[in-house]
């Protein structure tokens, strides 16, 4: 590509000084291409200095060799016009021409030498190019060389070098925050993705509880509406308790004056008994007065009987004289017997009133004394009746503040259902809205999700980018071939990037 | 003319009956032809004879004459023990051969009964264990003590305690 610039006839004709020509702009080249090489993994900016710079010292030299090239060229042809053998006759021109080939020659020599430094130059510039390695980039190429368009393009390459080094460690360290950054911006993602995991689940739960609180709300309103009726209920047995106690009062009244009727009643029958008791001693006393009465009777009839026999024994004693008294005598006899059965009826009979008597005494002392210990509990009963009426009253006056109580507990509660019903009715329009809203969220949430999976992903990939790039920052060093100073081919910078620069270009 | 015959017929039959004065002796009946009888006192003042036997509870005045007091309990074997106050009734016996007049303490003095002959039975002498002083039977309801064998069994000692019935 260099030969048409160069105006050579043809690559056979290309001799030494070709050679040299084609080393120098070989190195410049290899200069201009490190930082193509180095730029695979930076910026154009990095890329576009190293150009310049490259462009500028290839100038400098093509210049020179352009200049150098055209001499050689002139005196070639002169020989060749010159080397016909048929005119072989020295002239002064000739002469002066060998004397202008000497010349040359010595030229050439000089050139020769000339070149063989540049050539040495150019080795020790590569030497020095190659030891660069990634912790020191900068060459430090000997400046102190002949020609010096060679010492300025070592002066630049170590300019160049040094910027590359510069802006290799920017970009190292850009590269290190880079995949610091990317790695805690994964980290950050994925804790992202964690909390809007939770804020999705939490939302779904807030969702579910406003669902659950509406329902739990509709129940409290249905047991309130409940509560209402049971509290109406009470009213209305409070006021029936209320009404009995108002009866109970007043039948316990009416019990109190009945059970001190009953007393009254009970000391006159006490009174009474005592009264018939000692009515019924003195009829026994009168009875065993007759029973006394009866034995002197039946004693009487004992002796009557006594006296008849005695009769009849002295009337049989008189024989027949003696019938007529013994007649007497019998009569009298069976009079007495008779006195005597009707005095033993009589005894008898007393015995058994003064018995019954004694049963009566004994009962009506039985009774007596129940109706003292009877009289005793109804005055207990009495004082339970009172005590009954007091706590009647008192219970009375306690329902009829539970009723109060009652109707005011009542209005509060149908309050209180009202506001639960409308906060229900609130539940219920804010449950929707929530569970609108909350599937609105957990959509964003589950969107948001995905762009931080998304991100988190991303920020791996750039992650792991900034540490390739890291490294390959720290292992780069200048391209060469095993050769040298003829690679085939530049790289261009025209030349499509590599798959690692056009990822880090599409990460960026 | 029918008047005498009733009183003839009322004579014989008064010949063909005998009148008992029937007692009571703890669970006994006796009875006492009514011709040996001169009296009965009730519930006698008694006072004890010492050394008596057995029989004689003691002796009572009546009517100025003192009559000695069998206790027909102790003939019978039942308690005796009686008091100075003789609960019962003294049968007196009349009988012109008694030295000392005497007299039977009986519980009870049923009455006089009359009855037939026929109701009549004598005890027989040959029985060793009856008692000397029963002398007849009346229809197997009471037997018919005679005064002067009993005074005799006393006299001699030979008053059995109980009867044998």
């Amino acid at each position: 590509m260099l030969l048409p610039i160069m105006g050579l006839p043809g690559t056979a004709r290309i001799g030494y000084h070709h050679r040299v020509s084609l080393a120098v702009c070989g190195g410049i080249v290899v200069v201009g291409a490190i930082p193509v090489v180095v730029t695979g993994t930076v910026n154009r900016e990095l890329i576009a200095a190293a150009a310049g710079g490259t462009a500028i010292g290839g100038l400098i030299g093509l210049v020179g060799l352009v200049h150098l090239m055209g001499q050689i060229g002139g005196l070639l042809s002169d020989v060749d016009a010159d080397a016909d053998p048929s005119v072989f006759s020295p002239t002064a021109e000739q002469s002066g021409l060998v004397g202008r080939i000497a010349t040359h020659c010595m030229t050439l020599q000089r050139l020769q030498r000339e070149t063989t430094a540049i050539e040495r130059t150019a080795m020790s510039y590569r030497r020095a190019i190659e030891e660069t390695n990634s912790t020191e980039m900068t060459p430090h190429l000997d400046t102190a060389v002949e020609p010096e368009p060679l010492a300025g393009l070592g002066t630049v390459i170590n300019t160049a070098f040094n910027d590359l080094e510069a802006r290799i460690g920017e970009l190292t360290s850009f590269a290190t925050e880079v995949a610091t950054y990317g790695q805690e911006l994964r980290m950050s993602s994925e804790e992202l993705h964690d909390g809007s995991q939770q804020v999705t689940e939490t939302i779904q739960e807030i969702s579910d509880n406003a669902h659950r609180q509406h329902q739990e709300l509709e129940t409290v309103a249905v047991e309130m509406e409940a509560f209402s009726t049971t509290v109406d209920e009470i009213a209305d047995a409070a006021t029936d308790v209320a009404a009995l106690s108002t009866r109970t009062v007043e039948t316990g009244q009416s019990g109190r004056e009945s059970a001190h009727t009953a007393i009254e009643g009970m000391h006159q029958i006490e009174a009474e008994a005592t009264e018939t008791i000692e009515e019924i001693e003195a009829l026994t006393t009168a009875v065993e007065q007759i029973d006394e009465l009866i034995d002197f009777i039946a004693e009487i009839a004992e002796q009557t009987n006594m006296l008849a026999l005695n009769a009849n024994i002295e009337a049989s004693r008189a024989g027949e004289a003696g019938d007529g008294f013994g007649a007497v005598a019998s009569e009298i006899k069976a009079l007495a017997e008779r006195t005597k059965d009707a005095a033993t009826d009589i005894e008898d009979r007393l015995a058994e009133i003064q018995h019954r008597t004694d049963r009566t005494v004994t009962e009506v002392e039985a009774t007596s004394e129940r109706i003292a210990a009877n009289a005793d509990a109804i005055e207990n009963a009495l004082t339970a009746l009172d005590e009954i009426a007091a706590l009647a009253q008192e219970t009375n006056d306690g329902v009829q503040s539970i009723r109060q109580m009652t109707a005011q507990e009542l209005e509060t509660t149908q309050e209180i259902a009202d506001v639960v019903d409308r906060t229900a009715q609130t539940a219920a329009s804010i449950g929707e809205e929530t569970t609108e809203e909350s599937e609105t969220v957990v959509a964003a949430a589950q969107a948001q999700t995905a762009a931080l999976d998304q991100i988190a992903d991303s920020a791996g990939q750039l992650a792991e980018r900034a540490s390739r790039l890291s490294s390959l920052l720290g292992s780069v060093t200048p391209a060469s071939d095993s050769n040298g100073f003829e690679p085939e081919g530049p790289p261009s910078t025209d030349a499509a990037p590599s798959d690692d620069q056009t990822t880090l270009e599409n990460s960026h | 003319m029918s008047q005498s015959r009733s009183d003839d017929a009322d004579a014989i039959a008064r010949k063909h009956r005998v009148e008992f004065v029937h007692v009571r002796i703890d669970t006994e009946r006796w009875a006492i032809e009514r011709g040996r009888v001169r009296r009965l006192v009730r519930t006698p003042q008694l006072t004890r004879i010492p050394r008596a036997p057995a029989p004689i509870a003691g002796a009572t005045e009546q009517s100025g004459t003192v009559t000695a007091v069998i206790d027909g309990r102790t003939l019978c074997g039942a308690d005796a023990g009686r008091g100075q106050q003789a609960d019962g009734t003294l049968v007196v016996f009349e009988g012109p051969q008694l030295e000392q007049r005497t007299g039977l303490l009986v519980d009870h003095v049923q009455g006089i009964e009359s009855h037939s002959v026929d109701q009549i039975s004598a005890v027989a002498d040959e029985r060793p264990q009856s008692p000397s002083y029963h002398c007849a039977r009346i229809d197997e309801t009471a037997w018919v003590l005679d005064p002067n064998r009993l005074i005799d069994a006393i006299s001699t000692g030979n008053a059995s305690v109980t009867s044998d019935q």
